[in-house]
């Protein structure tokens, strides 16, 4: 099922997939993401010339509460199927459904679908299909203008 | 961003060191023989010598068995401790080769970083550690580059090395390939954050660079102070 354009979706992204400083740090003085490397909506080879036909993300909304809530249930189901500890420095990337569109669309894909995939231990799984194969500029443009949300793992409870 | 001491990794058109050039194994291991060659400090002076004696003393040998034919990180191994450690280990022997080009403080700064993507509690299951060859196009890009400030080091899924030059929302990546070649990719908000940034990305051989970039995005990201 394809999710509506007002949603949003959350990606988790690992530590080596932050943008950091020169001394590793992940946030300014300010606490403020740098933000995060292309390579986190890269798709993953999974066997020779095979990759991933989607970038994992849960559908928010699908929780059916408010914003807040939404995010942290989304949280803890990442953090019990992905095994993260809650002091792990990774991070949650969330971006809006119609965003998501259009900065692809603006480097040229125009077919890519946000699809609603629920699967066993994750009702809430989806899938961002259609993605052209590791395209630098696609990728780009989902770290630096779609996923503007930064949510840092080891703040939440 | 700055503090006022600078530190220069490279110089332009500096020759790339020769050990650079030479041809490497696709191994996160380092041979016995190389590291023999290492200790008896047939490569490296005294000193060093004595660093990676004391380096390989910590290193558990490689069971033929954890050894990939291509150096590929095997997930289902479940040595993951040693795994991390061993490709840590090769790429900060690898960069001892050319310790005489980097500064004691760039160098320290690298090796914290190896060793925090690195990190055991943070580490993905599904993630290779970084490939050796990978870090080698590294060390050749960065030798050519005149810059104040080391990269923030980050990792593909398939154990290539990211690095990463930030200023505010502007920011030029870089993903460094087995191959030699290198993605590069700028977003740069010339005009403040509201204003709709320049973008441009580049997939180059290693000394290409420098030449792919436009010169003024590499004064303002290489040399900002």
């Amino acid at each position: 099922m394809a999710i509506s354009d007002s949603d949003h979706v959350m990606r988790h992204v690992s530590y080596n997939r932050l943008i950091k400083d020169s001394e590793g740090n992940i946030c300014d003085s300010d606490g403020k993401f740098f933000g995060l490397f292309p390579q986190a909506f890269e798709l993953r080879e999974l066997a020779e010339g095979e990759f991933e036909k989607g970038l994992s993300v849960n559908w928010l909304e699908f929780f059916g509460n408010d914003h807040q809530a939404n995010t942290q249930s989304s949280i803890d189901v990442f953090r019990a199927t992905r095994k993260i500890n809650r002091g792990a420095k990774c991070c949650f990337a969330i971006g809006n459904v119609k965003k998501i569109k259009e900065v692809c669309e603006e480097a040229g894909s125009r077919r890519i679908k946000i699809l609603h995939k629920p699967i066993k231990d994750n009702e809430a799984y989806a899938e961002i299909r259609h993605l052209p194969k590791n395209d630098q500029d696609v990728m780009s443009r989902l770290a630096s203008d779609a996923f503007l949300e930064l949510i840092a793992n080891a703040k939440l409870p | 961003m700055g503090n006022g001491n600078t530190t220069y990794i490279g110089t332009k058109n500096r020759p790339i060191p020769s050990m650079l050039l030479a041809p490497i194994n696709n191994t996160n291991h380092v041979t016995a023989s190389r590291e023999e060659r290492y200790a008896e400090g047939d490569i490296v002076g005294s000193e060093t010598s004595h660093l990676l004696k004391d380096v390989n003393n910590l290193k558990n040998r490689p069971t033929p068995a954890s050894v990939s034919v291509d150096g590929r990180f095997n997930p289902s191994d479940t040595q993951i401790s040693h795994r991390l450690f061993d490709a840590c280990a090769a790429v900060k022997i690898l960069t001892s080769r050319i310790a005489m080009h980097l500064s004691p403080e760039l160098r320290e700064r690298l090796f914290r970083q190896v060793d925090m993507l690195h990190d055991l509690d943070e580490w993905q299951a599904e993630d290779a550690p970084v490939n050796r060859l990978s870090f080698d196009t590294f060390l050749k890009t960065i030798l050519q580059i005149e810059m104040e400030y080391g990269p923030g080091l980050g990792l593909s899924h398939s154990g290539n090395l990211l690095a990463a030059w930030v200023d505010g929302r502007s920011r030029l990546t870089m993903e460094f390939t087995p191959n030699g070649r290198v993605y590069w990719n700028m977003v740069r908000y010339i005009d403040g954050d509201d204003e709709l940034p320049e973008r441009n990305n580049g997939d180059v051989k290693f000394n290409r660079v420098l030449g792919s970039i436009p010169q003024e995005s590499l004064n303002y990201f290489f040399n900002k102070g």
